[in-house]
């Protein structure tokens, strides 16, 4: 993998035609919602509760929390509508919301165990079984048997991230955002997201160099 | 492409994020070079490693309750705004007009009020302090004594003819039948009727 450095003349990608249609549903949904069609804005929640739900539960790695965290961001972006100019797509819109949440998330846990912010607040084994919590679910057989060794694995390693780094790669390489989508997203420069997709890449490479190689 | 890319172009050429013309130019410029080739691979099998085993999308637990939290928490919101919101600004004119049209309505209500007070009195009787007594036949006269310390009141009939001993009060009085005063009654009526039988 190549480092990426300084700062693009990013050539803007031509949206997919699924995509598309998705982000005209999307748009069309968010202009009724902002007249304040509740049922629209139900329909928009339902269409993206799935992505918002997996892009926090993978970065903290805690199902309570982010079944909580999930639900206040579609609150936060029901408040936040009127200001939403459909510059972006609404899911990059909602991403970015989620990015603040989790950063607001990791913030007050430092606050709480009064320590130093760093990445072990994400580890799984870190976190206070106490914490405020939704209704308690089960994994289910299946989910269970879909949850690989390797996907443990892979979360193990995420965890020994940064957080930025973390998130880089779960919207480029998971979710599948673009680079000047991150960029909004984490509200930095797209040779920021290139450099840390680069180290994030190359540690998680590293890290998981048996499971990688053997593929 | 004769010239190497710029870096930002390579790495957009290796996320297979460039489309059209600058993809078919990079791929123009990669065709003899195999190392960017394979590192393209690579990358792509690593992010096709992290795409199978993360889910882009996992539907929370209880997804309806969970639609019924976010409902419920816009709620709060909206019911914890609703108190903050400022009051709309009052017209300077409404400000003193308002008070002026309501004194204006106070006393035009005032004198509506008097003026069908003043004039009912002049339609309706006086009611008198004895009530009439109505007599249906010529010739008869009524009087009316009420003594309040006996709680009684007394209708004098002069001119009446004198009721004979023959009349038969109960059949200008009406008087409820054992049965129909006793629903129960009738049984021990139809019994006690069999019995003579």
């Amino acid at each position: 993998m190549n480092k990426p450095s300084g700062e693009p003349s990013y050539p803007t990608p031509v949206p997919q035609d699924a995509a598309a249609d998705e982000s005209d549903e999307d748009f069309r949904l968010v202009a009724l919602a902002q007249k304040g069609d509740m049922s629209a804005y139900d329909e928009l929640v339902i269409r993206h509760r799935g992505k918002i739900y997996a892009m926090i539960r993978n970065m903290i790695k805690n199902d309570a929390d982010a079944w909580d965290l999930s639900q206040d961001v579609f609150i936060k972006a029901w408040q936040a509508l009127p200001r939403f100019e459909a510059r972006a797509r609404f899911s990059t819109w909602l991403y970015r919301i989620s990015h603040n949440a989790v950063y607001d998330w990791a913030r007050k846990r430092k606050m709480e165990s009064a320590g130093e912010l760093n990445d072990e607040i994400f580890d799984r084994e870190k976190i206070d079984s106490s914490a405020r919590t939704a209704p308690a679910f089960v994994e289910s057989p299946d989910d269970a048997l879909s949850n690989s060794e390797l996907r443990v694995k892979i979360e193990a390693a995420l965890a020994k991230l940064s957080v930025d780094h973390r998130e880089a790669v779960i919207l480029k390489d998971v979710q599948g955002l673009s680079y000047k989508e991150i960029a909004d997203v984490m509200e930095c420069s797209i040779g920021t997201v290139m450099s840390r997709l680069f180290y994030a890449r190359q540690k998680l490479q590293t890290l998981l160099k048996d499971e990688y190689e053997s593929r | 492409m004769n010239t190497n890319p710029d870096e930002t172009r390579l790495a957009l050429w290796l996320d297979d994020e460039l489309t059209g013309t600058d993809l078919a130019e990079m791929d123009a410029w990669a065709a003899t070079r195999p190392e960017q080739l394979t590192a393209r691979e690579e990358l792509r099998s690593f992010r096709n490693m992290m795409a199978a085993n993360l889910p882009a999308s996992e539907e929370p637990p209880f997804p309806d309750f969970f639609l019924s939290r976010v409902n419920q928490g816009i709620r709060d919101l909206q019911a914890a705004e609703a108190p903050a919101k400022p009051a709309a600004a009052v017209p300077f004119w409404k400000s003193w007009m308002m008070p002026l049209a309501a004194c204006a309505g106070m006393v035009l209500a005032f004198g509506i009020g008097k003026r069908s007070n003043d004039a009912a009195g002049t339609l309706t009787a006086v009611p008198s302090v004895s009530p009439v007594v109505y007599t249906p036949e010529e010739g008869v006269d009524a009087e009316w004594f009420a003594s309040t310390g006996a709680g009684a009141n007394v209708i004098v009939l002069e001119g009446v003819a004198a009721i004979p001993d023959s009349t038969d009060f109960s059949e200008t009085v009406y008087v409820p039948t054992v049965s129909e005063s006793d629903r129960t009654a009738t049984r021990e009526t139809e019994t006690s009727d069999s019995a003579k039988q």
